[in-house]
């Protein structure tokens, strides 16, 4: 198993600045970990919601950040406020209401397959899905996965073939 | 399977067309990378402008493909005239505002006289009742004691002046032209003019609407594409980055064209309520202005009473402050340097009796021998003296020997204790002896008895008068001569000391005096000067005075004395007389 790979000196610095108060630090943190934050909360709330939900997870981490103790956990750091964050969604009580999601898309035919296939991966362990919603939604590699969640690079990589081994399978079994 | 397992892990290898299928449906669900799609689909934007009255309007930026309806009004709030829309004439109410106008006028200026005439009436009421004859100085305008009824008249006069002008202003307007209609059939309520779909303008034209439109070289009447391309009385285009047109919609003209879109602005990662961290002590207007005026009001209040101060106020008479000992604030003492010390001490160590001038020379030999570094020396004796805490000199206050007033005060070199003999006197409460110095009024006497200071303990209340009066002064006469000296010290100059230390025992025979005018004698000292010039010993060989409180005083001081001991081996013996002569 391969060890997981240390952040850049570049992203450190940018960690430390953050820290220190420099909100343009963590606006080039924002830019470099949206899509992973994005990516773990579509693997837990509705495509809709995600959005907000981001935003409310960097103004926390920003709220935070003063308190994260090493810098190089800031990627784990991040990826577990958006994991809870998830999970609160989910545990405030607001009254459902039927959303089309497909209905404000230019491509509603995409959009509906691509919902339908995520309803597959939502089915699945939460560590394959959320890799695989990284892989494959937000088009990030392995490494990438593996730096920016603070997994190895071994999980990472189980865990994507392992995933997409079930989901082929519930894809397949369902057509 | 290893390649297709590579291309899932970093797309290093081949792509498993699964995975890619994957991929590119799901990549639907990241928002970032759809908005980059539509970018890429839009290079240029759709600019549509309304023309109404010969002039643009209003300009419709479309940044994201949407839909563009034409009729009475756009999706977006742009308002289309069509046709039925008539100016408005104004003369056709002017002369209904004039009349209205002019009764409402005329209801003030009459019931403005009515009061007027009333008050005339009145006046001359109180004339007759006040037997005067000052109408000349009553005058309409002044106010009528019984009502302000007058007032409505000339209320009633100025708001007739409103409808007044505004009937004149629409007389003198020229009646406009009224608009010719076109027949046929008017703008409809709503029509989708320009749609958008998968990222590309589709023209929409209602059947009546007209115009020219060009699509990059080519350009075409829409009544020639109406013929060519028309299904009914629809017509659709589809237009292309390079499209423009004009289009007339009832009576509203559209220009349109594709142009390169306008710059998006940098959206902020942070939610702007986060992105200043002081945005909570922003002030508003109000609070600013608020805090602003506090300012100036207690600012200058303080400024002008803490630091201005007002003049005469706080004035404390100088009876009062010296009453209850304050010291009292002169500015300009503040300026003034203040004098050194090292001059007074030295003027005091300079002090010298009043012997004979034939010893003046050797004195000045000893005084340059003796003091050689007078200053640093006087400053040592001075903090010794200033180290003794006010409990350590009422507490060993009474008599010779270590830790004694007299110990410390003369164990100075310039003798303070001369000094603060002179600045103040005691009444001993025992009237049996006198005590030495007390400073602060109350004390102990050197026979344990209480003891009160000559001003304050004297009366009921503070004489400040009487505080600079002076007390009867009593001037002993004392003479001293040197007899045997044993020992390797300078013979002159412990001869020399002697007189001019001997002026120093005044004190004590002169506290004496005051209670025993008549007190004469001669005291024989024999002291012991140690190698360093300190009085290690000093006893009394000969006491024909025989007071004992000036044997004990004189005893103390002489300890205190210092001796110039260069060269001394060994401790000497020294002994002198001291001859006591009564007062002057």
């Amino acid at each position: 198993v391969q060890d997981q790979a240390p952040p850049a000196g570049a992203e450190l610095s940018l960690v430390e600045k953050a820290r220190s108060g420099d909100r343009t630090a963590f606006g080039h943190l924002y830019e470099r970990y949206a899509k992973m934050v994005h990516g773990v909360l579509l693997s837990r709330a509705p495509h809709g919601e995600v959005r907000d939900l981001a935003q409310e997870v960097f103004a926390v981490a920003l709220e935070r950040i003063s308190s994260l103790r090493q810098a190089e956990a800031f990627g784990p750091w991040l990826a577990t406020i958006a994991r809870n964050r998830a999970r609160d969604y989910h545990k405030q009580a607001r009254p459902t209401q039927a959303y089309d999601e497909t209905a404000s898309s230019d491509r509603p035919d995409q959009k509906a397959e691509a919902l339908k296939i995520m309803q597959h991966l939502r089915e699945l362990p939460d560590t394959y899905r959320e890799t695989l919603v990284l892989r494959l939604v937000e088009g990030m590699t392995g490494p990438e996965i593996a730096e920016q969640t603070g997994m190895t690079h071994g999980s990472v990589r189980v865990n994507l073939h392992r995933g997409m081994t079930m989901l082929r399978e519930r894809l397949e079994g369902g057509r | 399977m290893s390649d297709q397992n590579d291309y899932l892990w970093d797309r290093s290898g081949p792509p498993d067309p699964f995975v890619a299928r994957l991929e590119q449906t799901m990549s639907v669900l990241a928002e970032e990378k759809q908005e980059a799609k539509v970018r890429a689909l839009k290079p240029t934007v759709l600019r549509v402008a309304v023309v109404a009255d010969g002039k643009i309007c209003d300009e419709v930026h479309q940044a994201r493909p949407s839909s563009v309806s034409a009729g009475r009004s756009f999706n977006n709030k742009v308002y289309l005239f069509d046709g039925h829309t008539q100016p408005t004439n104004y003369r056709k109410r002017a002369p209904l505002w004039l009349g209205l106008g002019l009764a409402i006028s005329f209801s003030g200026v009459g019931s403005f006289a009515y009061e007027l005439s009333q008050y005339a009436k009145h006046a001359e009421t109180v004339e007759a009742e006040r037997g005067e004859l000052q109408r000349g100085q009553i005058t309409a305008f002044e106010p009528y004691t019984t009502g302000g009824v007058s007032y409505l008249g000339i209320a009633l006069i100025l708001g007739g002046l409103i409808p007044l002008v505004g009937g004149i202003m629409g007389l003198s307007t020229p009646a406009p032209a009224r608009r010719k209609t076109r027949p046929g059939v008017p703008a409809p309520d709503k029509h989708p003019l320009f749609d958008c779909k998968d990222g590309v303008y589709y023209l929409d034209l209602p059947a009546h609407a007209r115009g020219k439109i060009s699509l990059g070289k080519k350009a075409a009447t829409l009544g020639q594409l109406r013929k060519r391309f028309g299904r009914g009385t629809r017509l659709r285009v589809k237009l292309n980055p390079e499209s423009k047109g004009k289009l007339i919609v009832g009576e509203t003209t559209l220009l349109f064209q594709f142009a390169p879109p306008a710059p998006v602005p940098k959206r902020d990662p942070i939610p702007q309520g986060l992105v200043n961290p002081w945005r909570l002590l922003a002030l508003s207007p109000l609070a600013a202005i608020s805090y602003l005026s506090s300012l100036f009001a207690l600012g200058g209040f303080f400024f002008y009473f803490g630091v201005l101060g007002v003049p005469g106020e706080s004035e404390v008479s100088d009876r009062f402050a010296e009453a209850m000992g304050v010291a009292k604030y002169e500015e300009d003492d503040e300026d003034e340097p203040e004098p050194e010390e090292e001059p007074e001490e030295e003027d005091e160590l300079a002090v010298e009796d009043d012997e004979p001038e034939e010893d003046a020379e050797i004195e000045d030999k000893l005084d340059e021998m003796i003091d050689k570094k007078p200053e640093k020396f006087s400053e040592q004796a001075m903090k010794e003296a200033r180290g003794v805490g006010v409990a350590r000199v009422l507490g060993t206050y009474g008599g010779p020997g270590e830790g004694s007033v007299f110990d410390i005060i003369q164990d100075t070199e310039n003798d303070l204790g001369d000094l603060m003999a002179d600045s103040a006197s005691i009444i001993d409460a025992d009237a049996g002896a006198v005590s030495d110095y007390v400073p602060g009024g109350k004390g102990i006497s050197a026979q344990g008895g209480m003891v009160q200071g000559d001003k304050i303990g004297g009366s009921d209340q503070p004489e400040l008068k009487d505080k600079t009066k002076k007390e009867k002064k009593i001037k002993p006469k004392m003479s001293s001569s040197t007899g045997d000296i044993y020992g390797d010290v300078d013979k002159k100059a412990v001869q020399a000391t002697i007189r001019r230390r001997t002026s120093a025992l005044k004190v004590c025979y002169e506290k004496a005096l005051r209670t025993q005018p008549n007190l004469k004698g001669k005291i024989t000292y024999t002291i012991t000067i140690s190698t360093v010039g300190r009085v290690t010993k000093v006893d009394v060989e000969e006491d024909s005075l025989g007071d004992a409180s000036v044997r004990s005083c004189t005893k103390a001081k002489i300890k205190g004395w210092r001796f110039p001991t260069a060269g001394a081996e060994e401790p000497s013996d020294v002994t002198f007389s001291v001859v006591y002569s009564g007062a002057q």
